[in-house]
């Protein structure tokens, strides 16, 4: 922000937002790539580990739900304070529920443990993996930053997670084809491979509401012809 | 954002970073208002007012009026909103030597506020005004609404009574005024002063109703109240109304103009200028950064 508010307590309450906005998008992320990592290596500690950090998340979603009910109500912002502070509460709802993917992905591991992946396989996943993580980690950045290009970078790089998601899905059919005892294992790799394909889809929505928090675009604007200026 | 906006248009160094940078000073030209679709009350047109002394407060004004709409307009003090308002019932004219320029075009017959040979006292009764603090005359409440009506030449006692009655009911204060209409106007609350003001404005049947900040010196119990006898109003009168309070004039209002340094910097729906503004000044205004 180039200049202050008058009233600096509502530049610190809108700073906060934003700098808790970052911690709690970390969190996630950091989650996200966890429980892929937990699903390539077939490790149920670490699998653990991240249903347990999900309860941390959900506690910051609260946390930040108020936070913005909070600003709403000690300062009534207009314009851009108000997009941000709706903005922000719409993105933390993506952020909660891309927490709850990596959970899912974790819980699937420790109620069916599955085994190492390796090969072309685990490229596949590790790739869409480390795609939705990256995309996410922009869009909490992009959100911090107002950043407008990083959260087209996003919006566009969906299309290309979409791609990924596709070509395990179509590599797993052809497995299963081959092997039908496999189909547990083929199954929950397909599993997977949605609750990623699902938190790329929430990293697009946080990165629509950056435009629509600096621009006044609105969300979705983008998927139904609007111009991504 | 890039700009800063100070009362005197000057650069401040307000930056949060450090080390702090010099802002520059915004230099976006103002926004002309949209194309209306709906019906108008009045247009400015290139409408300018310089006081006598040689300040000129308002600055080549385009701006349409809605009818039957509330447009509010807001700006710092100084911005020349008041200005603005007064010269729409040309109360500027009771001081010699202040200037009008350009048009205030009445709809929809078309005729010129401002034009030679204009009464400002047929003005004043065709836009009727209700200032910042309730101004009741030193008379019953009867006859403070009675007043307009008078100045009209209407001597009819029946047609007054009538009158009276249809303007407080407008008012939203007849139930709370039938049983005292011989009552002193100062005996009411403050309140019930303004509305009484605000009755008193409507008895002449205007078709524009100025209010210049009519809830300022109002408790929030008799300022809920004046607000929803605006929007109640706005069914049936036009209406603009000056204000301070920018959550008053986005909670009442339907289009609203934003002046600064005597421009009319942008104009448009309520909804758009408190959500997304589109001039850089609107924004620094309303979200209150400015020096």
């Amino acid at each position: 922000m180039a200049n202050q508010h008058m009233l600096k307590a509502f530049d610190d309450a809108l700073s906060e937002m934003s700098n808790n906005f970052g911690s709690m998008g970390a969190l996630v992320a950091d989650n996200c790539a966890m429980a892929a990592q937990a699903f390539l290596e077939a490790d149920s500690d670490l699998a653990l580990n991240v249903v347990n950090r999900d309860l941390d998340v959900d506690i910051l979603f609260e946390q930040m739900r108020a936070a913005c009910f909070d600003v709403l109500v000690r300062f009534q912002p207009v314009a851009r304070d108000l997009r941000l502070v709706m903005g922000i509460e719409h993105a933390v709802g993506d952020l909660e529920r891309a927490g709850d993917h990596a959970k899912n992905i974790a819980k699937r591991l420790i109620s069916n443990p599955s085994r190492k992946i390796e090969g072309q396989d685990a490229i596949q996943v590790g790739q869409l993996a480390a795609h939705v993580i990256q995309s996410l980690r922009l869009a909490v950045a992009a959100v911090s930053d107002r950043n407008t290009e990083d959260a087209k970078s996003v919006i566009v790089a969906d299309a290309m997670i979409d791609a990924r998601h596709d070509a395990i899905f179509d590599s797993v059919m052809v497995q299963l084809r081959q092997s039908k005892a496999d189909a547990p294992w083929l199954v929950q790799r397909l599993f997977v491979a949605k609750s990623l394909e699902r938190i790329g889809d929430h990293a697009t929505n946080i990165g629509e509401e950056v435009l629509f928090l600096t621009r006044g675009m609105p969300q979705g604007a983008t998927r139904t012809g609007g111009e991504m200026k | 954002m890039a700009d800063t906006m100070t009362m005197d248009d000057t650069a401040v160094t307000t930056g949060q970073s450090a080390p702090e940078k010099q802002e520059k000073v915004d230099t976006t030209p103002p926004i002309k208002p949209a194309k209306e679709s709906g019906a108008l009350r009045a247009r400015l047109e290139d409408f300018s007012f310089t006081y006598a002394d040689g300040t000129k407060a308002i600055k080549n004004v385009d701006m349409p009026i809605l009818d039957c709409k509330v447009t509010a307009i807001i700006g710092p003090s100084g911005c020349g909103k008041s200005s603005l308002l007064r010269s729409l019932n040309r109360m500027h004219d009771l001081y010699p030597g202040n200037e009008y320029e350009g048009q205030i075009i009445l709809e929809p017959e078309g005729e010129n506020l401002i034009g030679p040979g204009v009464d400002p006292v047929v003005v004043r009764l065709r836009v009727g005004m209700v200032f910042q603090k309730p101004n009741p005359f030193p008379k019953s409440i009867y006859e403070n609404v009675a007043a307009g009506l008078r100045v009209r030449g209407i001597k009819n006692r029946a047609v007054i009574d009538e009158a009276v009655e249809t303007a407080l009911r407008r008012a939203a204060i007849w139930d709370e005024a039938k049983d005292k209409l011989n009552g002193s106007a100062y005996d009411l609350s403050g309140g019930q002063q303004q509305r009484l003001c605000i009755a008193r404005a409507l008895a002449p049947n205007p078709e524009i109703l100025l209010l210049d900040e009519p809830t300022s010196a109002l408790d929030p119990i008799a300022t809920a109240k004046v607000e929803d006898l605006i929007q109640e109003l706005s069914k049936s009168v036009t209406i603009v109304i000056v204000t301070h309070n920018m959550q008053q004039a986005a909670r009442i209002s339907h289009r609203t103009a934003f002046m600064y340094l005597g421009e009319l910097i942008e104009f448009g729906e309520t909804q758009q200028i408190f959500t997304n503004p589109r001039h850089p000044k609107t924004e620094s205004y309303i979200t209150g950064r400015y020096g």
